[in-house]
């Protein structure tokens, strides 16, 4: 068993039930379980982390180009600075820098427009013009250089470390986290949620959590709701370890990519194709695996050579805007989602830890509050430019 | 012709290369790695946190233990690249250098250094584990970036789009017989293979059965189903790596600057086996040898860097293996089989130590004697090889990336496929497994049979006329 993960049997009863034991659903049970919340269960169909918490890019900014994006990011930023102390468990959160990068005119004019907008918030980014851009990847195709928006204390972290430290604490504070429990039913009872039915019994609970990820879709379902979502896959490689020639995470909107280099030397990067990938498959596909090669030999060629060391895919829950759905479901009275991640790793410290606020209090922040399902109910969109996936909104 | 066994005899041109400035002397087919052995140099490479030198190890490009610089590319497998004459060959970890690297962490500060040791350290000072994790890529990264020049010349020039009837992966006996099977019934069959064609069975001398030509020596058979290959007239050989399969039906093929995309009608997998290293302490130091290795240096390579040898074995093939040593001229100072009762009767020449237990390998930067516990006490043989010989394992990763391709997700396939009493072979609609990778090494009848049942597949399959083509 792994350390953490609660080896007793499953109560009949708690105060929560989280469904999801990713870095969400992980991260908000330590939260709760800080703000005095006593019996908290969090259930995995799988192990900790198996979902799209350990197949990410690892990736952490708060410049965005949007207030909502920026308010919401920026506190989960602040967060990231602090995690490794409070958690006590280093999560190898390297803060190198973040750099959205231009190629085109276009790009590069929204992006001086987006520094505008983050200057406005608060964010000390900076706009660093081909030269100095060059100047700071100069392992980058100059070709694909024509400016970029550096964000200094943004970078990235282990991701399977911070699913570790939010568990240790979490068990520490007395929260289960049950492993391979499926859970095959929501219980509702007179418009409130009463508890959930899973592979070894029911349990009843006035709250239960959807942090489902990628399966968030057949949870809803489960508690009779229906929200207009897709549940879509997305990959990413690894090249075996080299000498490092990239210290700060770059998303080049040209390409629609991520990426960054590893203190082990390990590149990992992640492409879109202009499409949603409607799929639950968490096997690799080749027209993404050549994408991916393709435009990241494109963007630095000393990558041409380096043998592959993984290619994995996750799935993910996103609404046509890409921003995540948290918050209480109106006329569904104890059912709460926090759903629709697809920047989920960078923006789980904040979520999880001002969702438990709302939880705990009644009280909605509001950084979380331009989130919540209503919009998704209403199909308002939150209007994000700066992403590097694939969006029918966009 | 064909000279009866292979290898690198001294008939052989010689070529020379450069290491780290050095000039060194080949005969050309030998190996990077068998002609550094010959000119006195074990350690290749460094391990990459703790920076334990590491040596010629597997023979077979599958573990990490001989990755070097060749014209300024890196990661370039030392073991089976052969030697061209002319070229740069460099270490890549290490400093100053591989062979003295002032970095090690190995004797003074292991205990420092735990395993999982940077989640524990600076967790409550962001500024020192930030500092630290500079150093540590600094020291610990791998020095490994390709020059300019060689980065160019490693890419993908062109795609070539492919479709056979059978696409068989892996060129060994078992490979070569599926193939052989396939193109007997008319399939047109796409061999993929990397490096020349034979497999493990190149370095190996145990008697194989092959049918109509009755019982020969592993290496006389692979000579013998590599000629009937090249002569068959639909069977196309290319040299690459399959990089894996895919929801698209499609295999790509890396074959150095072509990109290869097959999509085949049926796949035969016959990826052969690994052998499987040992667990004793230091089992990673230079001396430490598999056994496929050490033949291939013997036979193959034609090199004999040692005097005096240890075997360690579980099975009658580290006897055998004993017995090469010996012809070869070392001096095997015993057998150690871990087995209380050998099935090996001895030959009274080279002491088996029954029930024997690998205490430790000593030697800081190679083997210099090995500790074995045997009938109660603790004895240390000097010598500067350790032999290994402790089976292998089904290189099984293309079956189980076929099988989760079928089942199409996320939970664990079942293990239904697997070598058992009446295992046919198959592995999904589409594809079979043959040979060692499926528990059945040298069992050419079997794989001869899967190739004719794959191509009767294949056959059964819409009969699109086949799609080949260029779209560089």
């Amino acid at each position: 068993m792994l350390p953490g993960v609660h080896d007793g049997p499953l109560a009949r009863t708690y105060d929560v039930v989280i469904v999801g034991a990713g870095i969400q659903g992980v991260g908000l049970a330590y939260e709760l379980a800080k703000r005095g919340v006593r019996r908290i269960a969090v259930l995995d169909r799988s192990w900790p982390g198996n979902g799209a918490s350990g197949r990410n890019g690892e990736m952490i900014r708060s410049a965005f180009s949007s207030p909502e994006w920026i308010n919401l990011f920026h506190h989960s930023l602040r967060r990231w600075h602090r995690l490794s102390a409070e958690l006590d468990f280093n999560v190898l959160f390297s803060p190198d820098g973040y750099v959205v990068l231009a190629s085109t005119e276009q790009q590069w004019s929204n992006l001086q427009r987006d520094a505008r907008t983050q200057a406005a918030h608060g964010l000390r980014t900076e706009l660093l013009d081909a030269a100095a851009m060059r100047e700071l990847l100069p392992a980058a195709n100059p070709e694909l250089v024509r400016g970029g928006i550096l964000q200094r204390d943004a970078g990235f972290a282990h991701h399977d470390a911070v699913v570790w430290a939010y568990l240790r604490a979490a068990a520490r504070l007395g929260v289960e986290v049950h492993a391979g429990v499926e859970v095959t039913g929501v219980r509702v009872s007179g418009g409130r949620v009463t508890g959930v039915t899973t592979a070894k019994g029911e349990v009843s609970a006035p709250i239960v959590v959807n942090a489902a990820g990628g399966g968030a879709l057949a949870i809803n379902a489960m508690a009779g709701v229906k929200l207009p979502m897709v549940q879509s896959r997305l990959e990413l490689l690894v090249t075996e370890p080299m000498r490092p020639f990239l210290r700060t995470a770059v998303a080049p909107l040209e390409l629609l990519g991520y990426c960054h280099q590893t203190k082990r030397g390990e590149f990992v990067g992640g492409t879109e194709l202009p499409y949603t990938d409607q799929s639950a498959s968490l096997n690799g596909t080749y027209r993404l695996l050549r994408d991916m090669a393709a435009k990241w030999v494109r963007l630095f060629p000393v990558l041409s050579g380096a043998r592959l060391l993984r290619h994995w895919a996750g799935t993910v829950t996103q609404y046509k805007d890409l921003a995540p759905v948290i918050g209480e479901m109106p006329g569904l009275s104890g059912y709460v989602v926090t759903i629709g991640w697809v920047y989920g790793f960078m923006g789980a410290p904040a979520a999880a830890e001002l969702l438990a606020e709302a939880i705990v209090t009644g009280r909605v922040s509001p950084v979380l509050a331009p989130f919540s399902p209503q919009r998704v109910i209403e199909g308002r969109v939150i209007a994000e430019t700066s992403l590097v996936v694939a969006s029918e909104a966009a | 012709m064909m000279s009866r066994r292979p290898g690198v005899g001294r008939d052989r041109p010689t070529v020379t290369f450069t290491f780290e400035g050095r000039t060194i002397t080949a005969r050309q087919g030998q190996s990077i790695a068998a002609a550094l052995l010959a000119n006195g140099v074990d350690i290749l490479t460094r391990s990459f946190k703790y920076r334990r030198p590491r040596g010629y190890t597997c023979g077979f490009d599958a573990c990490p233990n001989c990755p070097v610089t060749v014209d300024g590319l890196p990661g370039v497998a030392a073991c089976t690249t052969e030697v061209r004459g002319g070229e740069r060959v460099h270490r890549e970890r290490g400093w100053p250098s591989a062979d003295l690297d002032l970095l090690r962490v190995t004797d003074v500060l292991s205990r420092f250094f735990g395993a999982g040791f940077q989640f524990r350290h600076f967790a409550k000072h962001p500024r020192l584990s930030h500092l630290w994790e500079r150093v540590m890529a600094t020291v610990a990264g791998a020095g490994r970036l390709p020059t300019p020049g060689a980065a160019r010349a490693a890419q993908a020039r062109r795609v070539v789009t492919a479709s056979p009837d059978v696409l068989v992966v892996g060129g060994g006996l078992s490979g070569c017989a599926a193939a052989l099977g396939a193109a007997e019934r008319g399939a047109r069959v796409l061999l993929a293979n990397r490096g020349p064609l034979g497999g493990r069975s190149r370095v190996r001398r145990h008697p194989v059965d092959t049918g109509a030509d009755g019982t020969l020596p592993a290496c006389e058979a692979a000579q013998l189903l590599a000629r009937r290959v090249a002569a068959a007239e639909h069977i196309t050989v290319v040299d690459g790596t399959v990089v894996g399969a895919f929801e698209e039906g499609v295999f790509p093929i890396a074959e150095g600057a072509v990109l290869r995309e097959v999509r085949p009608r049926a796949v035969v997998v016959a990826t052969g086996s690994y052998e499987l290293p040992p667990l004793f302490p230091n089992n990673d130091r230079p001396g430490v040898v598999l056994a496929d290795a050490v033949r291939r240096l013997i036979h193959v390579d034609q090199v004999v860097p040692w005097r005096s040898a240890v075997v360690v074995t579980d099975r009658a093939a580290g006897h055998e293996l004993a017995a090469e040593l010996g012809e070869a001229g070392v001096a095997v100072r015993a057998v150690a089989d871990l087995r209380a009762r050998p099935d090996f009767p001895g030959t009274g020449r080279v002491p088996v130590l029954a029930g024997a237990r690998v205490a430790r390998v000593i030697g800081r930067r190679r083997v210099r004697a090995i500790e074995i516990e045997h009938a109660g006490r603790r004895r240390r043989l000097p010598c500067d090889l350790v032999g290994v010989a402790l089976g292998e394992r089904p290189a099984d990763e293309l079956v189980l990336q076929l099988r989760y391709l079928d089942a199409g997700t996320t939970t664990a396939v079942t293990d239904d496929w697997r070598p058992g009493d009446g295992f046919s072979g198959r592995v999904t609609e589409t594809a079979w497994v043959v040979g060692s990778a499926a528990g059945r090494g040298g069992d050419l009848s079997h794989a001869y049979a899967i190739g004719g049942r794959a191509a009767e597949h294949a056959a059964r399959q819409d009969p699109e006329p086949p799609v080949s083509g260029d779209d560089s």
